[in-house]
């Protein structure tokens, strides 16, 4: 089954999507949030969320920033348009993030910043100030 | 050398159980490891053949990312310093550092394809 295959109710106020277009990231990132009692669904490619988005968007996703054809940033400018938007979580999964880089992020509608490599502990602290609920 | 201790010859597995909690991931995340560098690899050798140091950048970006994850840190740091000098003097002055970053690369590859069942044989002694 490819990354964006499974079949995932978006209304489950515990679904995380990852989107990143490195596997190895995508699997660390989903073992942590699995860890942490999520269902996660991912995707590969900023596109292959967009499309899903059509069904609804999850309360948590982690999107990486530099990915091919469209990036994490142009994703979430585009995601800040759907209706779930306003109870959706962005948070930036990126490699080699400098302070002035962070605070861009924010400004473009991420509400957190991960830089790779991320521990546990980080994830579960950025997941657990989720602050939106679909109950 | 063993293939354990090929694999922490690249990669920092005190520092990946920090992170990841155990080691146990670095067998989820070797085949997938292990299936991306079959296309990096002779991607990145052509492009670099090709002269061409917009697909450099972006695999050696990719792989750097990849590497920091698992907490290969040396060979991270070391794709990451590539990028920065492909980026800022072009290609042709760190050809000779591209070729060793990809036999590194390779490297690493090749000790995480064999990790798990090198896990499983130390296991397996009684």
């Amino acid at each position: 089954m490819g990354p964006s295959e499974a079949v995932m109710d978006t209304n489950n106020p515990m679904t995380a999507w990852v989107v990143d277009d490195e596997a190895v990231n995508r699997a660390l990132a989903s073992a942590f949030l699995k860890r942490l009692g999520w269902d996660t669904r991912e995707f590969a490619s900023g596109g292959e969320a967009l499309e899903a988005s059509s069904q609804g968007l999850p309360p948590l996703m982690i999107i990486d920033i530099r990915m091919p054809r469209m990036s994490g940033t142009d994703l979430v400018r585009t995601l800040r348009q759907h209706p779930d938007a306003q109870r959706t979580c962005f948070i930036a999964y990126t490699a080699h993030c400098l302070t002035d880089e962070a605070s861009a992020l924010l400004d473009e509608g991420f509400h957190r910043v991960l830089s790779k490599p991320v521990s546990f502990q980080q994830m579960q602290e950025a997941a657990q100030h989720v602050p939106f609920s679909r109950t | 050398m063993s293939p354990s201790h090929a694999l922490e010859s690249f990669i920092d597995l005190e520092c990946f159980v920090e992170l990841n909690g155990s080691a146990d991931l670095i067998e989820s995340v070797a085949p997938l490891f292990a299936s991306q560098a079959v296309s990096w690899l002779p991607d990145f050798e052509s492009a670099i053949a090709q002269d061409d140091p917009a697909p450099v950048l972006h695999l050696l970006h990719q792989m750097a990312g990849c590497c920091a994850a698992i907490c290969a840190l040396p060979l991270a740091r070391g794709l990451r310093d590539a990028e920065r000098a492909v980026l800022s003097q072009g290609l042709n002055p760190h050809r000779a550092n591209m070729q060793q970053l990809c036999k590194d690369v390779r490297q690493l590859n090749d000790a995480m394809v064999a990790y798990p069942a090198a896990k499983a044989s130390i296991s397996a002694v009684p």
